[in-house]
């Protein structure tokens, strides 16, 4: 069990203040943008930054005061951090040498993480001859070499190229899983942390937004901050009357805005009237009503979760057409989101789309 | 003839040459190294004038160092006289200033700027990372730093006690002065077989193993300057640097010590000699007042004003030649002439005393003229690194914008590199000229005829013991060297 209590750090122009907890063997990601304090919190965890206030407890023994060396806790580096002086086996053997471990302990260490991390031709090789993925990996393993109670991975994969920074997802995943590792990592690529995480922490300005499992962060945002954050699709102000803000079908409530009123679910902690909203939905969930011949009527528009806008815009995009929509209603307004437009249609700069998203798919995030 | 290398002269000479070098390298790192290390981590007021007293081994005239450090630790001097009216001592506790560690004293002092701003610079840059990564795997700090920062380090430190040492292997006005009875480098016995024994022969023989020496000396200094810049390079692949933080704590304690000992120790001997300067005594004994009677005096001496005028007859014409001929060897070094920038290194190899004996020999008629040529020579290597590394940090798309909008290679060089780098320009321009100014070395042996620089003359007013004009000659020197530094700042460059 590892758990952070009121952990506080203030500077002239930041604050960080958070806690959470984490089961014993669960793998977790801290999702924000930058600057919004990710790498500060592990190096706070670490004890590499000293905190104002706030308790770190790993495994129940409180370390807040202990040097990072006694704490028990591994981090791999953004850049990796690996010894260019040593070969990767006496990096990974690093942590059991400090460990006092016998030498014949140490090799069988080695030997067995190697196997585990597939990097067993790489032990007499200098790290400067790795590349990008083999470092990483080698990182991860000398970590976990020195058997620390909690392992703490900062942008595990931001210094490597997308097509292999894909494939490490589940590779770094599956390989804390197989050792049983409680893990925290921070990274500000949504994808990376649905890959790898079984819980996400979202991160902004210093504090934990929200948090849930990656489903739940993905398909119910609780903040417009998260919805933005994931870049997923448009984030609508809409007002919650007390008339329509009484549950309705399937518990989802009606959601007015500007461009139409949307069938939404509401937020998964509860939802308050008189607080602000916004509507959520992914782009993919708004779907080109191509039953429409002609320019939607305004009675058809007042249907729910239908709305219409001019195509500014549009450009391929391999599986779809990616296009940008000006949904403006008033004169001079700017309303503009990106939508996906099926493959092979006729398509004019300046034509009225009408969109349809199905009830449920929406969902309602705070402001 | 090269019987006298086995002689006891020879390997007294050669001896004591490489111990004063090794422990006066050693001085400068012990007083350097924590320099580095607080400038590396931490922000505080002087930070910036404590890395630009690198400059200071090059553009100090070495005698003007020497008259100060007598003045502060000398027999009467001001820690001496101080010390035995606190402590109510009769005898000066402070005795071993003409001596071999009086020696290593005198250069730790003067080269530590070097080891910190070498060091410091590349500590500065380099990523926390490895020595996080180190502690976090259960290293204790001093282990953590060994296996993070320090190998990325070495090659900075190695390249920093190469060249200290390198300095103080040549070094020539101090071992004259404070040699005495305790031994000479090869550099004071060549100059002493040449010009006061008339012993060419033995003085060839002794300044061909100086120059085969400091050959590996050099070789070692440019073999720990790729390796720190292999260092740099990797190290940048490896993070960012850390930012510099503001100290607390312990950190405030070590950098007020820091502080105090180099104000003391080092601050102390330059004031003394800017105080004895300006002070009047009325008699021997008197008490002291601040007045200009010393520089009055000094204006109203005989060879003050030729040695003034030698001065910057030798120096102008010495800077304007380095800096010219380090341009034209950056431009060609730059595209592929390695042994252009080989060749210019050489002359780190050869000491002022050793290239002026040298040339004397070749040109046996070139009297006076040799000095400026000479001179250039010796700052040739620093101004041409300096002007090359400015070319080598610009963006050289402008030019390859030129080149294709019809300008020829020579006026794309002259007309936009060499302009874009004219404030590094300036600055070696600056440099070489204090440099040339300050020289003792090649004034001494070439000089003919009563010829004499500024520091000819202050170092023949030190060694007889006048005191207060030498201080007085030591200032208007000092403000030589600084007005052309100043005359660069004027022109806004940040080099």
């Amino acid at each position: 069990m590892f758990e952070i209590r009121g952990l506080r750090r203030t500077w002239p122009d930041f604050s960080l203040d958070l806690g959470l907890s984490l089961a014993d063997g669960e793998i977790a990601a801290v999702l924000g943008p930058s600057g919004s304090g990710k790498s500060t919190l592990l190096r706070l965890i670490a004890g590499l930054e000293r905190p104002d206030a706030g308790q770190i407890v790993v495994d129940g023994r409180e370390v807040s005061a202990l040097g990072p060396e006694r704490r028990g806790i591994g981090l791999v580096f953004q850049d990796f951090a690996l010894f260019p002086q040593m070969s990767v086996r006496r990096n990974i053997e690093y942590g059991p040498r400090m460990l006092g471990l016998p030498k014949k302990e140490r090799a069988e260490t080695v030997r067995t993480i190697a196997q585990v991390f597939e990097i067993s031709v790489l032990l007499d090789r200098s790290p400067r001859s790795l590349s990008g993925g083999e470092q990483q990996r080698v990182a991860l393993a000398r970590t976990l070499a020195a058997n620390p109670a909690l392992v703490l991975l900062d942008e595990p994969l931001s210094s490597l190229d997308a097509s292999l920074r894909r494939r490490l997802r589940t590779e770094i995943g599956d390989s804390l899983r197989k050792t049983g590792k409680t893990a925290l990592f921070v990274t500000h690529d949504a994808e990376e942390a649905f890959a790898i995480a079984d819980r996400i922490f979202v991160m902004g300005k210093g504090r934990i937004i929200e948090e849930g499992s990656p489903e739940e962060i993905y398909e119910r945002p609780e903040t417009v901050f998260t919805a933005r954050l994931l870049d997923e699709g448009p984030v609508i102000p809409c007002e919650l009357s007390s008339k329509e803000g009484s549950p309705k079908e399937d518990g989802m409530l009606v959601a007015a805005t500007t461009i139409g009123s949307f069938l939404c679910l509401p937020p998964r902690a509860g939802y308050a009237l008189g607080e602000r909203y916004s509507v959520f939905f992914p782009e993919e969930a708004a779907v080109l009503d191509t039953d429409i011949s002609h320019a939607p009527r305004a009675a058809e528009m007042k249907e729910r979760g239908r709305f219409r806008g001019r195509l500014v815009s549009y450009a391929y995009a391999g599986s779809c057409l990616r296009g940008v929509l000006d949904c403006a209603v008033s004169e001079g307004g700017n309303m503009t989101m990106e939508v996906e437009l099926p493959l092979g249609m006729r398509l004019e700069k300046g034509e009225c789309l009408s969109f349809r998203v199905s009830p449920g798919k929406a969902v309602l995030v705070k402001q | 003839m090269f019987r006298l290398l086995l002689e006891p002269r020879g390997l007294r000479a050669v001896g004591f040459t490489l111990a004063q070098a090794t422990f006066s390298t050693i001085a400068a790192l012990a007083i350097g190294l924590p320099g580095a290390a607080l400038v590396a981590h931490y922000r505080f007021p002087g930070r910036k004038a404590l890395k630009t007293l690198a400059v200071l081994p090059f553009a100090l005239p070495s005698v003007l160092m020497v008259l100060a450090f007598v003045l502060f630790y000398g027999q009467a001097g001001y820690l001496n006289r101080f010390l035995m009216r606190a402590l109510g001592l009769h005898e000066p506790p402070i005795g071993f200033l003409y001596s071999f560690w009086g020696i290593v004293l005198v250069h730790g002092f003067y080269e530590f700027p070097i080891v910190l701003q070498t060091v410091g610079e590349v500590w500065e840059r380099l990523p926390r990372d490895r020595e996080d990564a180190a502690r976090l795997l259960g290293a204790n700090r001093l282990r953590a730093w060994k296996t993070g920062t320090l190998p990325s380090l070495a090659p900075a430190i190695a390249q920093a006690a190469a060249l200290s040492f390198l300095l103080c292997f040549f070094s020539f006005a101090v071992v004259m002065v404070f040699g005495g009875l305790s031994g000479s480098t090869l550099e004071v016995e060549v100059y002493r077989l040449s010009r006061l024994e008339a012993d060419t022969a033995s003085a060839t023989v002794l300044a061909l193993a100086e120059t085969v020496i400091a050959c590996g000396v050099v070789a070692l200094v440019s073999l720990c300057e790729r390796g720190t810049a292999r260092g740099m390079a990797e190290a940048k692949s490896a993070g960012a640097p850390s930012d510099l933080k503001s100290p607390r704590g312990k950190a405030i304690l070590a950098l007020i010590a820091y502080a105090s000992f180099l104000a003391l120790f080092f601050g102390g001997p330059m004031l003394s000699l800017v105080a004895q300067a300006f002070s009047v005594r009325s008699g021997p004994l008197g008490p002291a007042s601040f007045g200009f009677n010393n520089f009055e005096r000094l204006a109203s001496s005989e060879g003050f004003p030729s040695a003034l005028f030698g001065t910057l007859g030798t120096a102008l014409p010495a800077a304007l030649i380095a800096t010219f001929a380090a341009c034209v060897l950056a431009l060609a070094s730059r595209s592929g002439g390695a042994a252009a920038k080989t060749a210019a290194a050489l002359p780190l190899a050869v000491s002022g005393i050793v290239s002026s004996l040298g040339w004397s020999l070749l040109f046996p008629r070139g009297g006076l003229s040799l000095i400026p040529f000479v001179q250039a020579l010796g700052s040739m290597p620093y101004v041409l690194k300096s002007v090359s590394a400015a070319l080598s940090t610009l963006d050289h798309r402008p030019i390859e914008a030129a080149r294709c909008l019809g300008a020829s290679r020579l006026c794309a060089a002259f007309g936009l590199e060499l302009r874009a780098v004219f404030p590094a320009i300036l600055a070696a321009f600056a440099f070489a000229f204090a440099s040339s100014a300050g020289d003792l070395n090649v004034p001494l042996v070439l000089g003919q005829g009563g010829f004499e620089t500024l520091s000819v003359y202050l170092y023949r007013l030190t060694s007889a013991y006048r005191f207060s004009e030498a201080c007085a000659a030591g200032v208007v020197l000092a403000l030589i060297g600084s007005l052309a530094f100043a005359a660069k700042e004027g022109r806004r460059t940040d080099v």
